[in-house]
């Protein structure tokens, strides 16, 4: 009594595939066997009969108890596909936790905001902040440096991206200090060649809107995530609402 | 390689009963003590031998300035600074780990240039070569987390760069940074996860180590003809040769190891590690350890950051490859005229890109003083590029093509023939295995 309804659109893997799973450990040590003793015996049509005790039609199917030397699958080729699969996925599942505890914890996921007084600056101001272990610059940009940061040609920029997707209010420039090349803080004092920022590890040049213009770093200063409270209060770490982009754009 | 007809006999009634039980003493017995050695070895041989002394060095030191040290980022600083004015000895175990992690890269990169010099990287000893290479790897790891336990200004700087170098990786660069800090820039959770790490790989290099002997014990060692051992008269039991020679060397070297230690402890550290580390402030020149420097330059001579950081790995990676880019059926440097002279070359070209790496990147080299008219960004590439062609192109042309000088015969008839030639004493006489 053969098992062959089934799975017909499978068969040309080898004959028939077994959907259930003893079914299919026993087709897959047979695949193995068939593999080392290079036999292409699969070949015909009803080699892969599934023997009767592994028919789930049959009754009592899923008992092991009886040897299968008929078919050259034993209870043992099946404890050791079983086993060695278990094992296998096993590691990899106990894997995750190992690696994934080196993630940022909770507690410094946790860091998300932090608001900032900006009535204190005065134009051409730079002052760097902390949030989320990062510095941040807030910059309240001169009109000539936000022209600058405006005029500056799509065609110079090495990571194209216009000023005004970078500002909420042109005035305010807010920028993770962390240069994209290998994470030094670009200076405050040497403005470098476009006005902005001079990364003294490497020697990466930044516009007055962060954006990358020598050097070797690949991408312009990040933006986080902020929104302005009030005129004199912004926060960093928020998604930004809808209204202040708005007022922007 | 066997020396003679010697196996080891245990001689009393415990020696016997523990040999077929657990057969230690015949392991070391014929691994250190009548193990077969060239009798030509010279001093440049005797690295090894440093270098296990130093590992054991660093893991003791170690492992006792672990009982005072602190890993947390408001404590580590000034837990150092205990160990250095409260703890007793404390300065002088902590002077000894650091100056001791600059010995044990000296006394590598001599053994690594030993190795090109007298081809001791050929067939058939390939593999030791390469666990030489992971040893190594395994080194730079260590080193360089454990200049972070300090938490000083360069520290934490040295790590956002060294760490930031794998946001290169396009992608998932960012995730694999920020999981590698455990946070969204280097943290506390970053600097403990460098000490327990630090900990834990000298461990990792010793079993590695293990492994480099057994591999070195299989062919047994090179030498400086780069011939192989012919029979029992090129050899001499390595002890008590080697195990004298490797003494008086090691001596010679802890001296120098012990001036650094006591009289000049901060030669090869940089004064901006007694700041604290500040988050908010990068120093003017970040500079990691000297050993690192050279491939720091060829970091730095690439405009590209993936770029930079790809060849800055490959300048490492290309030494797994020479044993199979030199076709020379000859070993030793001695009788290849021309490689010779290109090893003498590249030493001088690592050490110039050493140079790079220390200056800062802008302007003109400046060689002991001397402000030399070619940008340092030129000349690094133009090393950069010599260095890798040194590997790649140079090193199998030149032992393609190359006309070697004949080599002698035997390793016992050349240290004869030197023997008898210099002082016209027959040589035979006092060879050595007339001993046994």
């Amino acid at each position: 009594m053969h098992h062959r309804s089934s799975a017909a659109g499978l068969r040309h893997l080898c004959g028939i595939v077994p959907q259930d799973l003893l079914g299919l450990t026993h087709y897959f040590t047979k695949r193995i066997q068939d593999l080392r003793s290079g036999s292409r015996d699969c070949l015909r049509d009803d080699h892969f009969a599934i023997p009767d005790q592994f028919n789930p039609a049959r009754e009592g199917a899923l008992t092991l108890a009886h040897s299968t030397d008929n078919a050259n699958v034993t209870r043992r080729d099946f404890i050791y596909v079983a086993s060695s699969a278990a094992t296998a996925i096993g590691a990899t599942v106990a894997l995750w936790p190992f690696i994934h505890q080196m993630n940022p914890a909770a507690d410094t996921l946790a860091l998300k905001e932090i608001e900032f007084d900006l009535a204190p600056l005065v134009p051409g101001q730079i002052v760097t902040v902390e949030w989320q272990k990062k510095p941040v610059f807030i910059r309240r940009r001169t009109p000539e440096e936000v022209k600058s940061a405006e005029d500056a040609l799509m065609s110079d920029l090495k990571d194209p991206q216009a000023d005004k997707d970078r500002v909420q209010r042109p005035e305010w420039l807010i920028l993770v200090a962390t240069c994209t090349h290998l994470g030094c803080i670009p200076s405050n004092l040497s403005k470098g060649d476009f006005g902005g920022w001079l990364c003294p590890c490497h020697g990466s040049h930044y516009d007055t809107s962060g954006r990358i213009r020598k050097g070797p770093a690949p991408k312009n200063l990040a933006v986080p995530p902020y929104a302005f409270l009030s005129d004199t209060k912004v926060l960093i770490g928020a998604e930004p609402k809808p209204a202040a982009t708005a007022e922007h754009g | 390689m066997s020396h003679g007809d010697y196996t080891y006999q245990p001689k009393n009634a415990f020696t016997k009963w523990l040999d077929s039980r657990l057969p230690i003493i015949r392991l070391m017995d014929e691994a250190m003590l009548q193990f077969p050695t060239p009798k030509n070895l010279n001093y440049w041989f005797t690295f090894g031998g440093i270098l296990t002394f130093m590992l054991v060095v660093q893991i003791l030191s170690g492992v006792v300035l672990a009982m005072h040290y602190v890993p947390h980022e408001t404590m580590a600083f000034d837990s150092v600074e205990r160990i250095m004015r409260d703890v007793n000895y404390g300065w002088l175990l902590r002077y000894m780990h650091a100056n001791g992690a600059s010995m044990f890269f000296i006394a590598v990169y001599a053994h690594i240039f030993r190795g090109l010099y007298y081809g001791s990287y050929k067939a058939p000893r390939e593999v030791l070569w390469l666990l030489g290479i992971v040893i190594y790897l395994l080194m730079m790891a260590t080193g360089f987390l454990g200049y972070t336990l300090p938490w000083g200004q360069m520290s934490f700087w040295g790590a956002t760069v060294i760490t930031n170098f794998f946001s290169a990786i396009p992608v998932v660069g960012p995730s694999i940074t920020e999981w590698l800090w455990g946070s969204f820039a280097v943290d506390n959770a970053t600097l403990q996860r460098f000490f327990s790490l630090h900990y834990l790989l000298p461990f990792v290099i010793a079993g590695v180590v293990v492994l480099h002997i057994w591999a070195l014990h299989v062919p047994g060692n090179n030498n400086p003809l780069g011939i192989d051992v012919k029979g029992p008269a090129d050899t001499v039991p390595f002890h008590p040769y080697y195990t004298t020679k490797d003494l008086f060397a090691l001596v010679v070297f802890v001296l120098f190891f012990s001036y650094f230690i006591f009289f000049n402890p901060n030669a090869m550290g940089h004064t901006d590690n007694y700041i604290p580390a500040n988050r908010l402030s990068t120093p003017l020149h970040i500079v990691p350890e000297w050993y690192y420097l050279p491939f720091y330059a060829i970091l730095r001579s690439v405009p590209d950051k993936l770029l930079g950081v790809i060849l800055m790995f490959s300048a490492i990676l290309v030494w797994a490859f020479l044993p199979w880019l030199d076709r020379s059926h000859v070993r030793s440097a001695k009788f290849r005229p021309i490689y010779r002279q290109m090893f003498f070359i590249l030493i001088g070209v690592v050490w110039i890109l050493g140079m790079l790496g220390q200056q800062s990147p802008d302007g003109n080299f400046d060689f002991y003083g001397a402000e030399l008219p070619i940008s340092k960004v030129i000349l690094s590439q133009i090393l950069t590029i010599y260095y890798f062609a040194h590997f790649l192109l140079l090193t199998p042309i030149v032992s393609l093509r190359e006309k070697a000088l004949p080599v002698p015969e035997s390793i016992s008839k050349a240290v004869l023939a030197k023997k008898s030639g210099s002082a016209a004493v027959p040589g035979a006489a006092r060879s050595p295995e007339k001993r046994v």
